[in-house]
């Protein structure tokens, strides 16, 4: 097992975020996590990364030391060439040849001495990745990785995200607002509402996907169920 | 109305060959300027030439008594001769070696509690408040203690620069630090980056631009407090010799005085300038 969380609780100033959520992941596995905005999924993702430190909870948090996340934007330091963004903090002895090559495999390489604003927004979300796989992660955490770029770089970067994540074999957990990316992308799909998954379904159909195979259309329709009854729950509640 | 009879059927027939492009230009459309013309650089210096000339003239045509003010050319001769005998350097010389030590002393200061103040919140406790309490303080306000402490010898003098350009550089680099994108302290977080690579890598890149501000003001300031300070007890310097010139009606000394300030803060601006072009030569990029 790569993550095992029980029983988590996550809150902000008295309200709760995650609610007693639980969660086992298979190391190896790739799950993509889809909910609507306020779900709690970004917190879920902070939590399983370390990165909330400053937040009230309480849980069991198993997850692997070598994990990477890959955020929204870029967040490439403006002052590092490229090739020092990727090998930012990474320690071994050839790092510069590992970023290198890691740069190579996402398309980058020749562009090592580049500044970051010299990068188009897709190339700049692809250094990310590099950064990300340069550390052969066990555990590879993506918050809306791909929710800024345009349709078409977009869908390459499915394909570039598929073969890398084969090559590297990271478990992974992508966060994402796009229903098809979920399915073209993972092995197994997570609906999050209110703090808590309200559907866990496996995609078992064979690589690469195409978002018009028929056989993806009722996984498509049970998850835009599960997003659309939270939707319809939501007005309810506001009414 | 039917389509066809708004838009003149040629309209839709017509080529889009040159013939076209000339069509369109023939119907001039004035477009309102919002920003104003740029200039090639050499321009900004068209005020000052023509204030030099304005002067000349009003000296020649004896508007301009040399009791009030020396003309442009009476200065530059005196100031030519000046520097030929080494009078000149040798008072510039004086200036320099306390204005530079002063801002030595003043840039270090400065840089160190900005970032233990920017660091540490120990640091921001102890230090902030003290420092945005002597920025309401005039430097010259400071004189009377600076001389009571330290004399009225060259050690007040460097001190009280020091503590003039420990502002802008402490306030600038502070706020570089506090500036630095939450984002990149939980990229270091993720990356999960040493304390000194951190700051290495993240804090000191980060700052850096607010850094260079400060030092920009602050190579100008450490020349503007030498000219109040060489009137204390000086025997050599660019002040005093515009206090001795003043008690002889020296005009023209006084204008070359004032020629050497400007030119001693407009090289050293551009210094600082050229420093920053080259340490932040990633923002070129950006602008481009």
């Amino acid at each position: 097992m790569s993550v095992h969380l029980s029983n988590l609780f996550r809150g902000y100033s008295g309200r709760r975020v995650l609610d007693g959520l639980s969660l086992d992941i298979a190391a190896g596995e790739f799950v993509a996590l889809i909910g609507r905005s306020g779900s709690g999924k970004t917190t879920l993702l902070r939590a399983i990364a370390g990165l909330d430190d400053e937040v009230e909870g309480e849980g069991v948090v198993e997850v692997p030391d070598n994990r990477s996340v890959l955020f929204q934007d870029s967040r490439l330091l403006p002052w590092l060439s490229v090739l020092q963004n990727i090998t930012l903090g990474l320690r071994v002895t050839d790092a510069d040849e590992r970023g290198r090559a890691t740069l190579a495999d996402v398309g980058l390489g020749g562009r090592e001495d580049a500044w970051p604003s010299q990068l188009s927004g897709g190339e700049q979300q692809r250094a990310a990745l590099a950064r990300s796989l340069v550390r052969h992660p066990d555990l590879l955490l993506a918050d809306e990785p791909f929710g800024a770029l345009d349709a078409l770089t977009r869908s390459r970067m499915h394909d570039l995200l598929f073969r890398l994540v084969e090559r590297y074999r990271p478990t992974v957990l992508l966060i994402t607002h796009d229903v098809d990316e979920a399915l073209i992308l993972a092995d197994r799909v997570l609906v999050m509402e209110r703090g808590g998954i309200v559907l866990d379904r496996a995609v078992s159909l064979p690589h690469p996907r195409r978002r018009s195979d028929a056989r993806l259309d009722w996984v498509r329709d049970e998850l835009l169920g599960a997003l659309g009854i939270a939707l319809e729950s939501a007005d309810s509640h506001r009414h | 109305m039917p389509v066809d009879d708004a838009y003149p059927r040629e309209a839709f027939e017509r080529p889009l060959g040159p013939a076209g492009l000339r069509d369109l230009r023939s119907r001039p459309r004035r477009r309102v300027r919002l920003a104003p013309r740029r200039l090639p650089p050499a321009a900004i210096l068209f005020g000052p030439a023509l204030l030099l000339v304005v002067w000349e003239i009003a000296s020649l045509a004896g508007w301009l008594s040399p009791r009030i003010l020396a003309a442009p050319t009476t200065a530059a001769i005196t100031g030519f001769d000046m520097l030929k005998t080494g009078v000149l350097g040798d008072h510039l010389l004086a200036s320099a070696k306390r204005a530079y030590l002063g801002l030595g002393i003043g840039v270090a200061a400065g840089l160190i509690c900005a970032l233990a103040a920017g660091l540490t919140a120990l640091g921001e406790a102890l230090l902030d408040g003290l420092v945005q309490i002597k920025r309401a303080i005039p430097t010259l306000a400071l004189i009377p203690l600076g001389i009571l402490w330290l004399g009225i010898g060259d050690a007040m003098k460097v001190a009280l620069i020091a503590t003039s350009v420990f502002i802008p550089i402490y306030i600038n680099t502070h706020a570089g630090l506090r500036g630095i994108d939450f984002r990149y302290v939980e990229l270091a977080q993720s990356l999960d980056l040493g304390r000194w690579e951190f700051l290495r890598r993240v804090i000191l890149p980060g700052a850096l631009p607010g850094f260079l501000t400060g030092l920009r003001l602050a190579v100008t300031m450490c020349w503007t407090s030498l000219v109040v300070l060489e009137q204390i007890n000086a025997t050599n310097g660019i002040g005093y010799l515009m206090n001795r010139a003043r008690d002889y009606g020296q005009t023209d000394v006084l204008v070359v005085g004032l020629a050497v300030y400007a030119i001693l803060g407009l090289v050293s601006d551009a210094g600082v300038r050229l420093v920053e072009r080259r340490v932040l030569s990633y923002r070129k990029a950006l602008g481009s």
